[in-house]
C-alpha cells in the first residue's frame, strides 16, 4: 500500500462521485441540483487533474486528458449559471437548469472513462 | 521538449493543490459566512461575488468589501483566508522560481535547446569535439569562411566562452562527454548534412571512441566517402589504431611539425612553399628560412621530442638529447640528464658546438627559460672568446688552442653569437611572451592542427599537391616561389575549381565545341591578354577506364585512380572533370569564379568579342556574319 496510489485513487473516483451526485435528478428541476455539489465536483475535479500531472506513460497520459475535458465542461457548466444568476436578469429558469445539467453530464461520462482506466490499469499491474 | 514539460509539471504539483484546496476552503466559506445588504437584511454571497472577491484578495489586489460591506464575521473570515491564500501564493511563485533556476532543469533547458538548433541546420556543418586552444581557432576559420560548425566540450566554461569568441554567429554548441553515442548523436552525427566530425580532445582515448562511434553509426555514408572523420593523436599506437578502422584523416601534430622542420632543412624553399599554402593567416613571408646543418641540442624527449629528433636524424642532423626523466621516455644512449634550463646541463650538452635548440618539454615556462640561457651561454663563450683572441693578438702569443679553432670559427663566423632558436608554445595564452623571445620558429600545436584540418576541409586537393611537391627538388621549388611571389603582396589564398555542369557553366558549354588551355581559365575578365595573379599547382584528374585497364594489367597496387600533372604549362588542355587547385590572391579568386561561371565573359576571354545575349541580338549577329562571308566570296 502507498499513500500516493491511496490518494489518486481516492481522487479519481472522489470526483465522478460528487459529480454524479450532482447530476442526478429531474435535469430541469433546480431544487435537485445544489450549487454546492457542482463547487464541489469543480474542486474536486482540478485537484484529481492536478495528481495526474507529470505521469509520463501512456496510461497517464489518457487519465490526464479525460480530466482535462471533465474539468472543461463543469467550469462550462458553473460559468453558465453565474451568467444566468448574475449577468443576464432570467435567474435560473429550468431551460438553463437543463443545460447546466446536461453539460456536466458530459463531465459525467469523462469521469467514468477515468474510473474505467484506474480500474484497467490495477488490474493489469496485480499487486 | 516532452520531458521538461513534465519535469515542471512535477515540481510544481504540490503547489498547485495547495493553491486550488485554499480557494476552495476560502470560496466556501464566504458563500456560507451569512452578510447583509445595504437594507440591513439577510444576504448570502454568491460563488460568483466569492470567487470574484477571493481572486482580487489573494493577489493582493484589493478592491474592497464588494458588492455589500462585510459584516464583522466576514471579515474575520477574510482575515484568516489573507493570510491561507497570500502565503500560498507567494509559496507557490518561489517553487516555480526555484525550479526554472535549477542547474539540472537549466542543463535540459540548453540540452533541448541545441537539439532544435542542430535538428533545424540547413546547410552543411562541420561536428567539432573539443573546444580547446585548437577548436578554437577551427572554428573561428570556418566561421570566417561561411563554413558552419557545432561544437561540443565536456567543460561547461568553455562553452560559456564560446558566445563570448563568436558573437556575430549563432553556433551551436554543448557541454556534454563527446565520449558518449548518444550525446554525438544528438549534435548531429547521423544528420544527413554533417560533413564531418573532428576530434580535438585532450585526451587520445576519447578522440578514439569518437571515431570508433562516427564509424559505426555512419556506416554507408563512410562508405561512399560522404562522412570525414579527423581526429588528434599525440601517440603513435592510437594514431595506428585510429588509421585501422578507417579514419580519413589523424592529425598528430608533433610529427606534423617534425617533418615540415626535416623539410625546412633539406629544402628551405619547398617549406615556405608548404607555409604560404597551409598558414591560414596568410601571413607571407618573402625569404626562407635557412635552419643550419650541425649538432642541434634537443631539450625534452617527449612525443615532440622523439618526433623531431627522429625526423632531424632522417634527413642527416646529430642531435644531442637532454632529457630530465631518461629512463621513463626510454631515451637514447647518451642523453644528458637535467631539465636544460640550467647552464651546467647546457654546458655538458656542448650547447658552444651546437648550431640550433629545441625546447620542447610540455612546460612553456621551462621552454622559453632553455632557449634564453642557451642564448646567454652562447653569447658569454664568444665575449669571453673574443677577448682572449685579442688578448693574443695584442701580445702576439701564438696559442695552439686558437690556432686550432680557426676552422671553427670560420664556420660558425655567420651564426656567432646567435642560436637557431625552436620552442614548443603549449598554450595560446602565452603567445605574448613567446613573440618577444628571439625565436626562429614557434611550435604551436594548436595552430598546426587547425591549419591542417582546415586545409583539409577547404581544398582537399591541397594536401594532394603538398605531398607531390616534398619529393621535388630544390630548384623547382625556386621556380615556384619566384612565380608566386611576383604577384603576392601579403595575402596568398588557395582555391579549386572543378571542371563540371554545377561549378563551371560556362567552360563546359565551349568544351564541347573547342579545346580549353590553363590559359584561358587564368586570364582576366576585363582584359584578355593579360593573366590573373595566379599560378595553377595541380590538375586533377580521373583516368579513363582504357589505361586503368592498361595500369591493372601490369600492377594492381600502382593503379592510381587519378593523374595529377603539377604546375601544367599555360597550353594544358583542360577536360571534363578536371579539378585544379591555384593559388593566388583574393581579386584574382573572385574574378576567376565570374569567368568560369557566365558565359558571356567567357565567350569574350575565349572568342575575343561580347556575345549578344537577346534573340534579336543574335538573329542580328548571325546576319552579319553571313553577310560577311558573302562579300569576301
Amino acid at each position: 500500500m502507498n499513500f500516493e496510489k491511496v490518494s489518486f485513487a481516492f481522487f479519481v473516483v472522489f470526483a465522478l462521485t460528487i459529480n454524479f451526485g450532482f447530476f442526478i435528478g429531474d435535469i430541469d428541476n433546480p431544487a435537485h441540483h445544489h450549487v454546492f455539489e457542482l463547487f464541489a465536483a469543480i474542486v474536486i475535479s482540478l485537484i484529481a487533474t492536478v495528481i495526474k500531472l507529470g505521469d509520463r506513460s501512456h496510461i497517464g497520459a489518457v487519465l490526464l486528458a479525460t480530466s482535462l475535458v471533465a474539468d472543461i465542461h463543469l467550469l462550462v457548466a458553473a460559468i453558465i449559471w453565474g451568467i444566468a444568476e448574475h449577468i443576464a436578469s432570467s435567474g435560473v429558469t429550468p431551460d438553463v437548469m437543463a443545460t447546466i445539467v446536461s453539460v456536466s453530464g458530459g463531465a459525467l461520462i469523462a469521469n467514468l472513462t477515468s474510473v474505467v482506466l484506474l480500474v484497467i490499469e490495477t488490474v493489469i499491474v496485480r499487486r | 521538449m516532452n520531458s521538461l514539460i513534465f519535469i515542471l509539471l512535477k515540481r510544481i504539483r504540490l503547489p498547485i493543490i495547495l493553491l486550488v484546496l485554499s480557494y476552495a476552503i476560502v470560496i466556501l466559506g464566504f458563500v456560507l459566512i451569512p452578510g447583509q445588504d445595504d437594507q440591513g437584511n439577510v444576504w448570502h454571497m454568491s460563488f460568483f461575488h466569492a470567487f470574484y472577491f477571493v481572486s482580487f484578495m489573494a493577489s493582493t489586489i484589493g478592491f474592497g468589501e464588494i458588492p455589500y460591506e462585510f459584516t464583522n464575521a466576514q471579515r474575520m473570515w477574510t482575515i484568516f483566508s489573507i493570510y491561507a491564500t497570500v502565503t500560498i501564493w507567494l509559496y507557490s511563485i518561489g517553487a516555480i522560481l526555484s525550479t526554472l533556476q535549477n542547474p539540472a532543469f537549466k542543463r535540459i533547458l540548453k540540452e533541448n535547446d541545441f537539439r532544435k538548433k542542430v535538428a533545424l541546420i540547413r546547410d552543411p556543418f562541420y561536428l567539432i569535439c573539443g573546444y580547446g586552444d585548437t577548436g578554437k581557432l577551427l572554428a573561428h576559420e570556418l566561421s570566417a569562411n561561411n563554413i558552419l560548425s557545432v561544437v561540443l566540450d565536456i567543460d561547461p566554461e568553455r562553452i560559456d566562452n564560446l558566445q563570448i569568441d563568436e558573437p556575430d554567429i549563432d553556433i551551436p554548441a554543448l557541454a556534454a562527454n563527446a565520449a558518449f553515442p548518444e550525446v554525438l548523436e544528438t549534435a548531429g552525427l547521423t544528420h544527413n548534412l554533417c560533413q564531418g566530425v573532428i576530434a580535438l580532445t585532450n585526451k587520445d582515448e576519447v578522440n578514439l571512441k569518437i571515431a570508433i562511434t562516427a564509424r559505426l553509426l555512419n556506416k554507408e555514408r563512410m562508405l561512399q566517402d560522404h562522412l570525414m572523420v579527423v581526429c588528434r593523436a599525440e601517440s603513435v599506437e592510437v594514431e595506428a589504431n585510429m588509421a585501422s578502422f578507417g579514419t580519413s584523416h589523424i592529425i598528430n601534430p608533433f610529427d606534423i611539425y617534425a617533418r615540415r622542420l626535416a623539410l625546412s632543412v633539406r629544402s628551405p624553399s619547398a617549406y615556405l612553399i608548404y607555409e604560404w599554402l597551409t598558414n591560414p593567416y596568410h601571413k607571407v613571408r618573402k625569404e626562407p628560412i635557412k635552419p643550419p646543418k650541425g649538432t642541434w641540442v634537443i631539450c625534452g624527449y617527449g612525443r615532440f621530442g622523439k618526433a623531431i629528433s627522429r625526423h632531424l636524424n632522417y634527413v642527416g642532423i646529430k642531435t644531442v638529447i637532454i632529457e630530465a626523466e631518461p629512463d621513463a621516455t626510454r631515451s637514447p644512449e647518451g642523453t644528458i640528464i637535467g631539465r636544460g634550463t640550467e647552464a651546467v646541463t647546457l654546458r655538458e650538452a656542448k650547447i658552444t658546438e651546437a648550431v640550433a635548440i629545441v625546447a620542447g618539454t610540455d612546460n612553456d615556462a621551462n621552454n622559453l627559460s632553455i632557449v634564453l640561457s642557451a642564448q646567454d651561454e652562447i653569447k658569454h663563450y664568444y665575449r669571453g672568446k673574443k677577448r682572449d683572441r685579442e688578448y693574443y693578438d695584442k701580445y702576439y702569443l701564438k696559442n695552439t688552442d686558437y690556432q686550432g679553432d680557426i676552422k671553427h670559427n670560420i664556420i660558425s663566423e655567420q651564426t656567432e653569437g646567435k642560436l637557431f632558436s625552436i620552442a614548443r608554445q603549449n598554450f595560446s595564452r602565452n603567445k605574448k611572451v613567446f613573440e618577444k623571445a628571439e625565436l626562429d620558429f614557434i611550435m604551436q600545436p594548436a595552430s598546426i592542427v587547425a591549419g591542417e584540418i582546415l586545409s583539409i576541409i577547404k581544398t582537399p586537393l591541397l594536401s594532394t599537391f603538398l605531398s607531390l611537391a616534398r619529393r621535388q627538388k630544390d630548384e623547382w621549388a625556386n621556380v615556384l616561389i619566384s612565380r608566386i611571389s611576383s604577384f603576392i603582396d601579403n595575402t596568398a589564398t588557395t582555391w579549386m575549381v572543378e571542371i563540371s555542369e554545377k561549378q563551371t557553366p560556362a567552360v563546359m558549354y565551349f568544351l564541347k565545341k573547342d579545346k580549353i588551355s590553363v590559359r584561358e581559365i587564368t586570364s582576366h575578365p576585363r582584359n584578355r591578354d593579360r593573366s590573373l595573379n595566379c599560378v595553377v599547382l595541380l590538375v586533377h584528374r580521373k583516368k579513363n577506364k582504357e589505361s586503368l585497364r592498361r595500369y591493372e594489367m601490369s600492377d594492381m597496387r600502382k593503379a592510381s585512380k587519378y593523374n595529377n600533372v603539377l604546375l601544367p604549362k599555360n597550353d594544358f588542355e583542360i577536360q571534363e572533370g578536371d579539378q585544379l587547385l591555384i593559388c593566388g590572391d583574393k581579386e584574382s579568386m573572385h574574378l576567376m569564379c565570374w569567368t568560369v561561371s557566365n558565359i558571356n565573359v567567357y565567350n569574350y576571354i575565349h572568342s575575343g568579342y561580347e556575345l549578344a545575349g537577346s534573340h534579336i541580338g543574335l538573329w542580328f549577329d548571325k546576319m552579319k556574319k553571313k553577310y560577311n562571308r558573302e562579300t569576301i566570296e
